[in-house]
């Protein structure tokens, strides 16, 4: 559990246990410390002139730690800091392996060059590091230039950021992810249009961004599936968005994966919920709802705008997320949604639109039973019920139809629990208005 | 297969933002869908039409990566 120490006008006196004998160069610290060492970076900037590799030789019960401090005097040092590899013009990369946490350090590259800094994070096999407060930022006008977590064929590696912000500078240059990323807090921006700022491109690849600024993004796209390379899942969380950029683009294959926002917005909205396949998407629709349906504030009313791409089909459909309620009562009921398709009066159909059920069906077990209202297999397609009718409705245009998702019969609880519900659509190109409310 | 048309539906929501289900149409008859949630002042028309050279340049893509592959 040693301490090892950097600062660019110490005698470079290895083990660097002092202030006095610090290495003046991160590298050749950080590569020198054993699991449990903690290295204190002096808040300074360091000239990054080569490529170089950190590998953090912690173990998950003791992870090398780097950590950032303006406080030169005492050592251990007593306040934390912020330091940096910078370069002029240049393009080096730097890749960071093994186990550890870093805390306050930062990649940066100034002048306009053409050529691509990388930063490379958990390139090896089981991997696992924590970087707080850091940031890279880049000038490359190359859209190679990019952020790697995780590489092919990797296995059982993560990546967390804290705070950790990422300003890129031209349109191609993106985060891409072959292994599990989560990011909370700071910001990611560009000086150019991203292509799309995430890209999945390993089987074991998935994004958790919670807390996370993208209101400088200029314009372009945060998640465009058609650059995504496997059938990942993205989830942003809580998110400052931009205005001037969209948060997806459209699908054009099977395999570009699933995403949802939770609660992002340009603005002061806290009820946005968004999700987003190859066979459709969901958004919260606040301009037409039930009257007496889901609330989003406790008084304003919202539906879901389910709208099918052009791949959904009977077999294949777009399937909502769940909408959950706890059912205390053992008496048969029929849970069922309201819904509407707004701009024309034909009726859905059940192999169109339907609804499917899940309950505590099944006396001293928690086994899920369910039920819905789909057309059988080999069925005749027969209208879905009428529902509360258009006085029921605000919003719609004077051509639409009120409809009625409910199983054909009852069904009977036999464990209080929760009851689930949820809307699948398998017509293309349509659009469902649901009110995400089980009513029984 | 470049877009060769577009089309837009918008809904106004309670904030003034609008929910816009974008379709983009290909030479060969792939209809590609959009939808997402744009301010009150966002230009949709600019959007789509910009979305629609973005999307052409990925779809090439695409089509040369599958023509390589096959290679």
């Amino acid at each position: 559990m040693a301490n090892l120490y950097v600062k660019s006008t110490g005698s470079a006196t290895a083990p660097y246990d002092t202030w006095a004998k610090a290495a003046t160069n991160p590298a050749t610290a950080v590569n020198a410390a054993a699991a449990g060492d903690t290295v204190y970076i002096h808040q300074e900037d360091f000239t990054i002139g080569t490529d170089t590799t950190w590998t953090l030789a912690g173990t998950v019960s003791n992870p090398v730690r780097v950590i950032c401090s303006n406080d030169a005097v005492n050592e251990p040092p007593q306040t934390l800091g912020t330091s940096k590899y910078t370069q002029n013009a240049n393009a080096w990369d730097l890749t960071v392996n093994g186990i550890g946490y870093i805390y306050g350090f930062s990649f940066e590259q100034t002048g306009v060059t053409a050529n691509a800094p990388l930063l490379n994070l958990i390139a090896t096999d089981d991997d696992f590091i924590v970087w707080e407060n850091g940031g890279y930022s880049i000038t490359s006008t190359s859209s190679t230039a990019k952020i790697t977590i995780g590489a092919v064929g990797e296995n059982s590696s993560k990546m967390i950021f804290k705070d950790f912000s990422v300003t890129m500078g031209a349109a191609g240059q993106s985060i891409t992810v072959y292994q599990p990323v989560e990011w909370y807090g700071g910001s990611i921006t560009s000086t150019a249009n991203p292509t799309s700022m995430f890209v999945i491109a390993g089987r074991s690849g998935s994004i958790t961004v919670e807390g996370v600024d993208f209101s400088g993004l200029p314009g372009g796209t945060i998640i465009a599936p058609a650059s995504q390379l496997v059938n990942g899942y993205i989830l942003l969380k809580n998110c400052k968005l931009s205005s001037s950029a969209s948060t997806i683009g459209s699908y054009t294959g099977i395999n570009q994966g699933e995403v949802d926002i939770f609660n992002c917005s340009t603005g002061d909205q806290h009820y946005k919920f968004e999700n987003y396949n190859y066979l459709g998407s969901l958004l919260i629709d606040t301009g037409i709802y039930a009257n007496d349906g889901a609330s989003y504030d406790g008084t304003n009313k919202c539906s879901w705008k389910i709208t099918t791409t052009s791949y959904t089909s009977y077999a294949n459909p777009y399937i909502s997320p769940w909408v959950e309620k706890y059912h205390s009562g053992t008496s048969a009921i029929t849970p069922y949604f309201e819904i509407l398709r707004d701009g024309s009066t034909t009726a859905y159909q059940d192999d169109e639109v339907w609804g499917e059920w899940s309950y505590q069906g099944t006396a001293s077990s928690t086994k899920a039973s369910f039920t819905n209202d789909r057309r059988t297999v080999l069925g005749t397609p027969a209208n879905q019920a009428a529902g509360v009718g258009l006085s029921g409705w605000t919003g719609e245009a004077a051509s639409a139809w009120s409809g009625k998702l409910a199983p054909g019969s009852t069904i009977t609880p036999a464990e209080i629990g929760m009851l689930m519900g949820r809307v699948y659509v398998g017509e293309p190109s349509i659009t469902v208005y649901v009110d995400p409310k089980i009513r029984t | 297969m470049p877009i060769v048309s577009t089309s837009f539906e918008s809904t106004v929501q309670a904030d003034g933002s609008r929910n816009v289900i974008e379709r983009y149409f290909d030479q060969d008859g792939n209809v590609f869908t959009r939808s997402q949630n744009v301010s009150a002042s966002a230009d949709i028309p600019t959007i789509v039409a910009n979305y629609a050279a973005e999307l052409s340049e990925q779809l090439a893509q695409q089509e040369f990566e599958q023509l390589v592959g096959q290679g």
